[in-house]
């Protein structure tokens, strides 16, 4: 192999797996040619460049979070944040007229069990909607 | 010889602004974009090969710019 092929293989090397072979040649070529092993290192310090520019930022594990808290902040409350508290209410008053018509039990019991019920409910899903937040976070 | 620092974005436009408009475009293609050989030759309509040496050339010119 002369210094043009190898050189052209040391390129194709950054671009494409070469067979086994080929590159064995081409490093007992690099090995004994200083002119190819100076343009292997010119490839590998431009590569090395290339990944730099390209990685992405190392960011700390709380940056996502303040970023999060930022945008809740500086966008206010949206209707959409509310809606799930909205179906879960109005979802327990329906449970809770449907409960007035059809249980045989007198409306303060039934009013009663569905209060507790309510807000035994909202607390399971703040509950939840906390540590899906908290994952997110991690993630 | 100490070791060139690592060219910020301001020095890559400048790099890239300095190579032939055929070549920047494919740097920017399957460096900057990630798009395999393939998508650069089927996105310009010419060859692989092609592809392939106009990367070859636009290596050897970025890595003497930045010497």
């Amino acid at each position: 192999m002369d210094c043009q092929r190898v050189q052209d293989e040391i390129l194709e090397s950054f671009i494409a797996t070469r067979p086994a072979d080929v590159q064995a040649l081409v490093e007992a070529h690099v090995s004994g040619c200083a002119t190819c092993a100076a343009f292997a290192e010119k490839q590998r310090a431009l590569d090395r460049r290339l990944s730099a520019m390209l990685a992405p930022p190392p960011l700390s594990p709380r940056f996502r979070a303040a970023v999060r808290e930022r945008v809740r902040h500086e966008r206010g409350v949206f209707w959409t944040d509310l809606l799930p508290d909205a179906v879960h209410f109005a979802s327990c008053g329906v449970v809770t007229v449907l409960g007035l018509v059809l249980l045989p039990l007198g409306a303060p019991v039934v009013l009663a069990i569905a209060a507790a019920g309510t807000v035994l409910a909202h607390v399971v899903l703040t509950a939840a909607h906390e540590s899906l937040d908290a994952a997110e976070e991690y993630n | 010889m100490a070791p060139a620092s690592e060219p910020n974005g301001v020095e890559w436009d400048r790099y890239l602004s300095r190579l032939p408009e055929p070549l920047r475009l494919v740097v920017m293609l399957f460096y900057f974009e990630d798009r395999s050989i393939g998508e650069v030759a089927r996105m310009l309509g010419v060859a692989e090969g092609t592809v392939k040496s106009q990367l070859h050339r636009a290596r050897r010119a970025l890595a003497d710019m930045m010497e």
